[in-house]
């Protein structure tokens, strides 16, 4: 039996023990070999959320078994202790242990943590601070881990510069091994803590923020951003997986033995995305899109399907439709699944004949919503954002799926996009609108099966980096409020509006998410200072306390306005500018002006409209494209 | 195919809880590539239901599930059917045993669970006081304790729970749980055997029993286990299931036909 770092009484008491005792289903446990002294590198992979969170993110799955194939590296897992938990481990004094071998965190030789989302970057230092690792970098000695981050949100690493050792920008396939062996090769010929740093900072992808300086000016933007000593690269290219069909990918994903929020096995079909809406970072910064192979991805389905028992497989990626051969790699998924009693779920289809004939073989329609993203009301606002779907584009696929059976429909809205009117708004109720009358038009009184009931929610948009959208200006918290409450309101005015139901996000959230997301070296305080008084688990509401972090923004001197309220110029320094994401900032601004001028640009399978990604030469940089949008890719600039 | 397989839920996996363990067997028959029925309609389930639920934190070696297989496995004898999904479990859980059960006995009470009427446990003190005092000692209180004719306990089911709620007027349920405790041993070391009445009708809980003994012989002091001092739950006391019994007192892994090509 596996020795457990919590006594019974803890874990008796605790919510969910199962969180907290590791030993699942395909977990690896490296203990013989630790023992036998055949471990070089004891490596930590944390998320800084709950188990059950953690535990559905498939890039903590990949670096994991990745880096297990290796005999001499150990990688394990830890998530946050759950605040009951957390009380306990404080009062107890039990630090922070990692899941497989229950051992403190902090014998670690390193601790990765993944950062998904900025509202969990409060417990990012609860992980540090439980495992007794010092929060601040510069505070680190020769025996603590090497604290490491990644994920999208390490694109703008800068609010967390001062916890972090290192960064790794991009995907981990590439960099992660060769960063495991420059740190085995520093250690065997006795190199400090700080020469492994300086060696990691010439690696590709590897930002090390203690050897960086940041200036500003008067204004308080940045003046200038570099390298503190000669041989720092003053600019880090992302990390790529250029070939996505070649490469590592887990066959045998872990099994938690509780409910995870992703129960299922999810396959990654696709990385990156086409479309270049041009709010999403996502679809920014893992350009250029990449399919993995349809032989590659089927053999791959049932290896993780007999591995791991689960009764569902879910299709990954940005957005499945535009994968090219998505017709009959679901005709052989379906087949395979058949077999086994396994559904398959298809997130992020857009709603056409064809996805609404599969969904009706792999769903039941009397339960099943369907999805529809508009994301704006207008047209106008969809041109804006670059949201290639027309209204006709909508209500046609609304139209067939109420033809087909459904009559349970979701739509998300953002609000407080750039350069909203009004009318923007008001439209949000006005298509729900219209797609209930389409209901009504499509479907006659005798073979209505039930009223159809439409929910339409909106989050509020919030600028990230690598957007088009990075120079947008907030609003304050009461103004996304009234807005939100103009769209209710318009809602109550409309002839099915007891057959739609509104809701819309807090506003306080989003604030906060925008100084985060675009924020600078200065926040770091005040993010520990939130820590300090309490923030934790913010990503949840029951938890999320606003007035904590107004108040620590307050008392470290940070005007959050700095940050949402501020017009940005053309020629400001950002805080990732240091960053290459292949997509130059040339074509961000592009893009920008032409949102303001309400121009569509083609997706990436219509016309090349050189963003730059090309530069990695692979994916659908390397391949031919549509020539009828040719016309209205800008001048010269392909 | 009827089965009924028995399996031993025992180390770290005592934190995992009975439908989680419902949901991990679903995952290991598909590991193991058995193939389990499924229900008729538009959700089908596996047919799978088990004996007993098994609280979290206790142990066992006498779990039973039941289940139906396709008839494709005609072909496996029970050992191959238990080395494969022994092949894919995960560290403190095994199957031991696998029975046909007759076919279309559709009649009620056939079920695993049907057929609890008696359960075995072993159960330790985890007070080191208790531990050190001799098996002789415990030998006669546990034969003075059995020696009552009436041990009663006061009960609060659900209903009187609820209506304790609403007007306070709570009237306690006096039961005599004497004749639910088939046998007790005292083993030495803190540790005694039992079997007690187990099933829908009758249902007595070792705590309860264990509760009573320590109360009988005025040693309550025994009560707080020995490392840490702390009293959660029941955590004075190690429980294991031994085994699950018909009311006429046959495992149920007696029950039902061996498996054999």
């Amino acid at each position: 039996m596996r020795k457990l770092a919590l006594p019974d009484e803890v874990l008796l008491k605790v919510e969910k023990p199962a969180r907290y005792i590791g030993g699942e289903v395909n977990s690896i446990d490296k203990s013989e070999a630790l023992a036998a002294g055949e471990i070089k590198v004891r490596y930590c992979m944390a998320f800084p959320d709950v188990y059950e969170i953690g535990m559905s993110h498939l890039g903590i799955q990949i670096l994991y078994h990745m880096l297990n194939t290796r005999e001499d590296i150990w990688c394990e897992r830890v998530y946050s202790p759950w605040v009951d938990l957390d009380a306990v481990m404080r009062e107890k004094k039990i630090p922070l242990f990692a899941l497989e071998s229950q051992d403190p965190v902090k014998d670690f030789d390193f601790l990765g943590i993944t950062l998904q989302y900025e509202m969990c970057y409060p417990n990012v230092l609860q992980l540090l601070e439980l495992a007794g690792i010092p929060l601040h970098a510069e505070d680190r000695g020769e025996n603590d881990p090497i604290v490491m981050g990644g994920g999208p949100c390490s694109y703008n690493p800068e609010p967390l510069a001062d916890f972090f050792d290192l960064f790794y920008i991009g995907e981990g396939e590439t960099q992660m091994l060769p960063l495991m062996d420059a740190w085995i090769a520093n250690r065997e010929t006795g190199g400090s803590r700080q020469d492994f740093l300086r060696a990691a900072a010439k690696l590709p992808g590897i930002y090390v923020p203690s050897l960086y300086e940041v200036t500003y000016q008067e204004d308080g933007t940045i003046a200038s951003f570099q390298p503190k000593e000669p041989g720092i690269p003053a600019c880090i290219r992302k990390e790529i997986q250029k070939d996505l069909s070649h490469t590592f990918y887990p066959e045998k994903p872990v099994v938690p033995f509780i409910r995870a929020t992703q129960d299922r096995v999810v396959m990654e079909i696709q990385r990156g995305c086409i479309r270049g809406c041009r709010f999403c970072q996502a679809g920014m910064i893992y350009r250029p899109v990449r399919e993995r192979n349809m032989e590659y991805l089927l053999d791959l389905a049932k290896k993780m399907l007999s591995a791991t028992g689960y009764d569902e497989l879910s299709l990954s990626s940005l957005s499945s439709s535009d994968y090219t051969n998505l017709q009959p790699l679901l005709t052989g998924l379906m087949e395979e699944c058949a077999k086994r009693h396994v559904n398959i779920s298809l997130p992020s289809l857009r709603i056409d004949a064809f996805s609404l004939d599969v969904m009706s073989k792999v769903q039941d329609i009397k339960k099943s919503s369907l999805t529809f993203a508009p994301e704006a009301g207008t047209q106008r606002m969809r041109d804006v954002i670059n949201k290639g779907l027309t209204e006709e584009d909508i209500l046609e696929g609304a139209a067939e799926a109420f033809r087909g059976g459904w009559t349970k429909v979701k739509l998300y809205f953002m609000l407080g996009l750039p350069g909203e009117t009004e009318e923007d708004m008001k439209g949000i109720a006005e298509l729900s609108e219209r797609i209930c009358e389409r209901f009504y038009d499509e479907v006659p009184k005798e073979k209505r099966n039930g009223k159809i009931q439409l929910t339409a929610s909106s989050s509020f948009f919030v600028p990230k980096p690598f957007t088009p959208f990075q120079w947008a200006t907030m609003f304050p918290k009461e103004e996304y409020l009234r807005r939100a409450r103009l769209v209710k309101d318009t809602f109550f005015h409309q002839l099915n509006h007891r057959a739609m139901h509104y809701q819309y996000h807090e506003a306080d959230v989003t604030v906060l998410e925008g100084i985060l997301a675009r924020g600078d070296r200065r926040v770091a305080p005040a993010i520990e200072k939130a820590y300090r008084s309490g923030c934790l688990f913010d990503a949840w509401s029951d938890f999320f306390d606003n007035d904590k972090w107004m108040a620590a923004f307050d008392s470290c001197g940070i005007d959050p306005d700095f940050y949402t309220l501020r017009e940005r110029s053309a020629e400001e320094i950002f805080p990732w500018d240091f960053i290459d994401i292949g997509v130059t900032k040339k074509f961000l601004r592009r893009e920008w002006e032409r949102a303001m001028q309400g121009i569509v640009t083609p997706n990436c399978k219509q016309a090349c409209s050189g963003c730059g990604a090309a530069t990695f030469g692979c994916g659908i940089c390397t391949e031919p494209r549509m020539k009828d949008s040719e016309s209205s890719v800008p001048e010269g600039e392909q | 195919m009827k089965v009924r397989i028995r399996f031993s839920k025992e180390g770290n996996l005592r934190f995992i809880g009975h439908l989680d363990i419902l949901r991990y067997f679903q995952k290991a028959f598909a590991r193991a590539e058995i193939p389990v029925k499924y229900s008729e309609g538009f959700h089908p389930h596996p047919l799978m239901s088990f004996a007993s639920p098994l609280s979290v934190g206790l142990t066992s070696e006498g779990e039973y599930l039941d289940t139906e297989l396709e008839d494709s496995l005609i072909s496996e004898s029970g050992e191959e059917i238990l080395a494969s999904l022994n092949a894919v479990m995960a560290d403190g859980i095994r199957v031991n045993s696998i029975r046909r059960l007759p076919e279309g006995q559709k009649k009620k009470g056939s079920s695993a669970m049907a057929l609890i009427g008696q359960a075995d446990y072993r159960v330790t003190l985890r007070s080191t006081e208790a531990q050190a005092l001799s098996r002789e000692i415990w030998i006669s209180v546990v034969q003075h304790f059995m020696d009552q004719r009436e041990i009663i306990v006061e009960a609060a089911g659900k209903k009187q729970a609820k209506k304790k709620k609403r007007d306070e007027a709570f009237e306690a349920d006096r039961i005599n749980i004497r004749p639910w405790i088939l046998s007790l041993h005292a083993e030495g070391a803190g540790v005694f055997t039992m079997c007690l009445s187990a099933g829908s009708a009758a249902n007595l809980k070792p705590e309860t029993v264990m509760e009573q003994l320590i109360a009988f012989a005025g040693l309550e002091r025994f009560k707080i286990p020995g490392e840490s001092g702390e009293r959660v739950r029941d955590l004075w006391l190690a429980i294991h299931r031994l085994d699950m019994r018909t009311e006429e007192g046959v495992s149920l892994s007696e029950l039902g036909e061996e498996i054999s090509i």
